[in-house]
């Protein structure tokens, strides 16, 4: 047997799903894909054994040296000595390395354009030698699973800068994707990468961002282009809550109400019933049983609905001369005001974030929502990426936002007419927010059971979900166990990592302890996008990269606004004092008096 | 800074010291002032020491200590005995490891490590008639003999094997040590002889001679050997035993530049030990002390007793009587010892004179190297120039380990000349199988029946010893 590229050699015991070897000092690295040559039962009756390449992933590398005991390590460390000034052994150290078998392949599969592994039967032979594989085995190893596959380069074995990884764009749309890791860990450096890598196929993409963390997208669009060279559209839409129909409307209203902590009395609850059923409602909100003609009517803004329907309530309560009733009617009045200003204000907020956006790069564009239901291409459309800014709209105005925007496309897409919208996908950004884990949010969660329809039907109608989240202990677990893909990249907290670990069928014991090591960028992929699990260093795009939502210098910001304001406050404060000194006096003239 | 009193109370409060004390609860006199004496004699004797030169000093100073840039090797050795529970004789497996390394040394040959193992019995010659004997009633102790007798000449070859260059060492080849470099071995510089060679007046037996290729290779430098016989080309099998091949690797040895020193791990628990009486005979000589002062021989009860009576009494052996002498970083000035009792020696095979005293005495010394501790013995051949330097390397090494208190080099090697455990199990069980299969082929049911008795037991009295080759 040859012995080039070998590394080490098996030791100990070894069984079906893994084995140790002693590995050569320096010669190989954790998240290494090594192979050694086994001899494994032959399921043919004419042969006893077959000759097969046995393929692994290096999980963990342990390093002893017996002959260096810790107290001369504590007596070196006192004395500020160097070891090898000393008669200290440093040479006796040896290196084990646990490795996770992948699969075995028949050794005349290695002259194939593509490896494709079987499960291992038999356990690999103690003392059998273990090598790397060169560059050119390792991608026919890992590239894809039928021939024309459409892939997306995600970045490099982590061990090794020379072997790209590239995962299937297709899987990941037909079968979702978790992207998991804590703040700063490179979530969406590795969301942009997915991005780009679907857009170079031209696949229409929504995106719910309640931060902004993607609309450097829009500033950088002209590095966006798909295979054929066409260009990629980026859109940012300021989202609104859409109803149509009495139905909906009145739905809506009733959780705005319960959500915002809006509460009525029965007497005023009561009239609130009776306002929403009336006649001039049903007309106003849409329903064709009380309109004089069948017509198709239109989704509009909630706050418009609410405007009109503050207007029925105060023709009511002008009309009103019973004090009592005129009391209950101004209480329901006043409420609904509220309401609608609470949705104003948030509308406001949204608004003034994306202007500020545009003070710092004009070029941005916030379009208003169109209409889903008559105009849903505006939204999703083959080379167009949509961006809905959820920037200071509430958890609950989100989620409803969320639910109402995928719901009407969904079912759009559902109908199966001819000319619905194509296949999309949808991020979501923040996802613990739209599929929240916990008993009390789920209750309060609208987008939860939409964003659950998507999953499970993803895969008939072309709605995959791709959920981004820093706190995937608080996603829910049947919502998460419906991705069949999943990039993890660093993750701190154990009730994170153990929350992964249960959900996902792949991750080992010695995967689980890397997350909270591994640096920005680094990633453990595993999944129906990928053959098997591995880690990798994910490629960042810098050129999709805005500054303007980057880390924010308060502190600079704070020095030019007191450059900008102090001499004003001065001003101010000069002034203030002049007006001190003149209530002084004149209180002093008072007491005189 | 504490008095010396204070010092050896906290000693004596110690672990260590509780064999001692049980001993001399024994005797509840003994027992009643114990402390006192000891206490006493460390704070009173030690100062006769020191006033005229005994007691030498070495300072701790390791980040001065520790500067030589690769231009001193240290090689130490050590032997291991593979005490493997087999239903063979005892123990017949040796492995002498060879660590040499060079402190201040960047470079890849900082160290090397050369591990021979040897299956004892492949080392004797097997076309000596003495060679396949039967069980007999003290072949067993003999044979224990034999195994030990040849772990000690091996050790003692090694260094002279090393000393001389002869190894090939697997980074750079054959390395002749330098006059600045030192040899440590892992037990007595020199043990007695007599013990090794088995003459048979009482038994009768006698044990084979090494192979002429063992011989070869314990005896390197064989064409220039002192002993004329030992350069025949066919030596007979009497100075291929151990006495004779002890005595000329050990006078060899003498003769060289580079130091070697053994360093004793456990020094013996004899009272009024070698050292000690050596040292007080050396006093007496120089009138520093009586002669009445150690060795009082007076019958009238009231009369004190010599310190070799006192040391005797209260069970104080050369590594405690030292133990209390010394503070940390002292050595007592070396004396020289003669290990080869000619009480003791077998006269029959080899005549006293000759070759008794032909095998070279010790230099000794005791060394305190931590406080918590007992001191370590050092032997070596002569005391060379370089000798204080020489100690000095073994305090700073013994230091780095100060728990153990014992040059690390030599903790490195034991740890490496171990047999390790599933080396141990498998030998074990393959011996055990053997056995069984040859008392099966046999057909004789008392064999297979002891055979299967030994398989279940740890018995290892003499059965089927291996054959050598």
């Amino acid at each position: 047997m040859s012995t080039e590229n070998t590394v080490g050699v098996v030791v100990g015991n070894t069984n079906t799903d893994s084995y140790s070897f002693i590995l050569t000092s320096m010669s190989g690295s954790k998240g290494d894909l090594v192979y050694t040559e086994s001899e494994i039962p032959a399921s043919e009756s004419n042969k006893s054994a077959k000759k097969v390449f046995v393929w692994g992933r290096i999980l963990s590398i342990s390093r002893t040296n017996t002959a260096f005991p810790s107290e001369i390590a504590q007596e070196i460390a006192k004395e500020q000595i160097e070891i090898r000034e000393t008669l200290a052994s440093t040479d006796n150290e040896y290196q084990e390395a646990e490795v996770e078998i992948l699969g075995q392949c028949e050794q005349k599969a290695t002259e194939d354009e593509q490896i494709f592994l079987s499960p291992l039967n038999y356990p690999v032979m103690p003392s059998a030698q273990v090598k790397i594989p060169n560059e050119k085995l390792v991608k026919k190893l890992l590239s894809g699973t039928t021939e024309n596959e459409k892939l997306i380069k995600i970045g490099s074995l982590i061990s090794r800068s020379d072997i790209d990884i590239n995962v299937s764009a297709s899987k990941i749309v037909a079968r979702h994707m978790a992207i998991l890791a804590m703040t700063g860990g490179g979530k969406t450096v590795a969301t942009r990468r997915i991005i780009k890598g679907l857009s170079n196929f031209g696949y229409p993409m929504l995106i719910f961002d309640p931060h902004g963390d993607y609309l450097g997208l829009y500033s950088n669009q002209d590095k966006l282009k798909d295979e054929n060279g066409e260009p990629i559209n980026v859109k940012i839409f300021q989202p609104a809550l859409m109803a149509k129909g009495h139905d909906e409307v009145v739905e809506m209203m009733i959780t705005l109400f319960t959500k915002f902590d809006l509460s009525l009395s029965p007497a005023q609850t009561d009239k609130f019933y009776e306002f929403v059923e009336s006649k001039e409602a049903k007309v106003a909100f849409g329903d064709p049983a009380a309109t004089a003609a069948k017509r198709q009517f239109d989704s509009k803004d909630i706050k418009e609905h609410l405007k009109a329907f503050e207007e029925i309530i105060r023709k009511e309560l002008e009309g009103e001369e019973n004090k009592t009733i005129k009391r209950t009617i101004g209480a329901v009045l006043r409420t609904v005001k509220q309401l609608i200003r609470e949705i104003d204000l948030m509308q406001k907020t949204n608004k003034q974030l994306a202007k500020r956006l545009k003070s710092k790069d004009n070029s941005f564009e916030f379009e208003n929502m169109p209409n889903l239901i008559t105009d849903p291409e505006d939204v999703v459309r083959s080379n167009q990426i949509s961006i809905f800014y959820l920037g200071g709209f509430s958890r609950l105005l989100q989620s409803m936002i969320v639910s109402i925007v995928l719901e009407t496309l969904f079912k759009n897409r559902a109908s199966l007419d001819d000319d619905r919208i194509g296949p999309f996908a949808s991020i979501i950004e923040e996802a613990h927010n739209f599929v929240p884990g916990s008993g009390e949010e789920k209750k309060s969660t609208p987008s939860l059971l939409t964003i659950r329809k998507l999953l499970t039907e993803g895969r008939k109608f072309g709605t995959g979900v791709i959920l981004i989240s820093q706190r995937p202990n608080r996603l829910d677990e049947t919502t998460l166990a419906q991705c069949n893909s999943f990039l993890i990249l660093k993750l701190v907290n154990p009730r994170d990592q153990g929350w992964v670990q249960r959900v996902m069928e792949q991750m080992s014991d010695q995967d689980r302890e890397a997350l909270k090591a591994f640096a920005n960028g680094q990633a453990f992929i595993s999944g129906h996008a990928v053959k098997f699990p591995l880690q990798v260093k994910v490629d960042r795009d810098e050129e999709l990269e805005t500054s303007i939502m980057g880390d924010e210098d308060f502190i600079n910001e704070n020095s030019q606004h007191h450059q900008k304001s102090a001499p004003k406050m001065k001003k101010r404060d000069e002034n203030s004092d002049l007006i001190s000194s003149i209530a002084k006096s004149a209180k002093k003239a008072k007491t005189k008096i | 800074m504490a008095t010396q009193k204070e010092k050896i109370k906290a000693r004596l409060k110690k672990g260590y010291y509780s064999d001692l004390m049980v001993l001399a609860a024994t005797q509840t006199r003994i027992q009643d002032n114990y402390m006192e004496v000891i206490i006493n004699l460390s704070d009173k004797f030690s100062k006769i020491l020191r006033d005229n030169g005994y007691i030498k000093k070495l300072e701790y100073k390791p980040k001065e200590f520790w500067n030589f840039k690769g231009k001193k090797t240290i090689y130490n050795i050590d032997g291991g005995q593979a005490s493997v529970q087999i239903p063979t004789a005892a123990p017949f497996g040796l492995r002498v490891v060879n660590y040499k390394v060079k402190p201040g040394d960047r470079s890849s040959n900082r160290e090397d490590l050369i591990s021979d193992p040897y299956v004892v019995t492949d080392l004797f010659d097997p076309n000596s008639e003495l060679f396949d004997q039967n069980d007999d009633d003290g072949l067993a102790d003999d044979l224990k003999k034999m195994q030990d007798g040849t772990r000690i000449i091996f050790e003692a070859a090694a260094g002279l094997r090393t000393a001389l260059g002869v190894l090939d060492w697997p980074k750079e080849g054959k390395v002749v040590p330098k006059k600045n470099d030192m040899i440590f071995l892992h037990g007595p510089m020199v043990n007695p002889a007599a013990g090794y060679e088995v003459q048979g007046t009482i038994s009768g037996k006698k044990y084979p001679p090494y192979s002429l290729e063992t011989y070869n290779f314990l005896l390197p430098h064989r064409k220039e050997a002192e002993l004329p016989e030992h350069r025949d080309e066919e030596p007979l099998e009497k100075y291929r035993k151990f006495i004779p091949i002890y005595c000329e690797i050990l006078k060899k040895i003498k003769t060289l530049d580079v130091p070697i020193y053994g360093c004793v791990e456990r020094p013996g628990i004899a009272p009024f030990g070698p050292l000690t009486k050596q040292l007080m005979d050396r006093m007496i000589n120089k009138r520093i002390i009586k002669n009445t002062d150690v060795y009082r021989n007076s019958r009238k009860p009231n009369d004190p007793d010599g310190m070799a009576d006192i040391l005797r009494k209260y069970q104080i052996s050369d590594s405690a009587f030292f133990d209390y002498m010394l503070d940390v970083g002292e050595y007592i000035d070396p004396q020289e010892i003669n290990k080869q009792e000619e009480s003791k020696w077998p006269i029959s095979q080899w005549d006293y004179e000759y070759w008794g005293l032909g095998i070279p005495k010790t230099f000794s010394t005791y060394l305190k190297v931590s406080e918590n501790k007992k001191p370590i013995r050092i032997e070596t051949m002569d005391v060379r120039e370089s000798y204080n330097e020489d100690l000095n390397m073994v305090f700073h090494s013994s230091r780095l380990l100060k728990s153990y208190s014992f040059p690390v080099g030599l903790d490195i090697v034991d740890k490496l000349a171990k047999t390790p455990d599933w080396m141990k199990r498998n030998v074990r069980k393959n011996a055990i199988m053997l056995t069984l299969r040859k008392a099966m082929e046999s057909g004789n049911k008392r064999a297979v029946a002891i055979a299967r008795k030994i398989a279940v037991s740890s018995d290892n009295s003499f059965f089927n010893r291996p054959k050598g080759k």
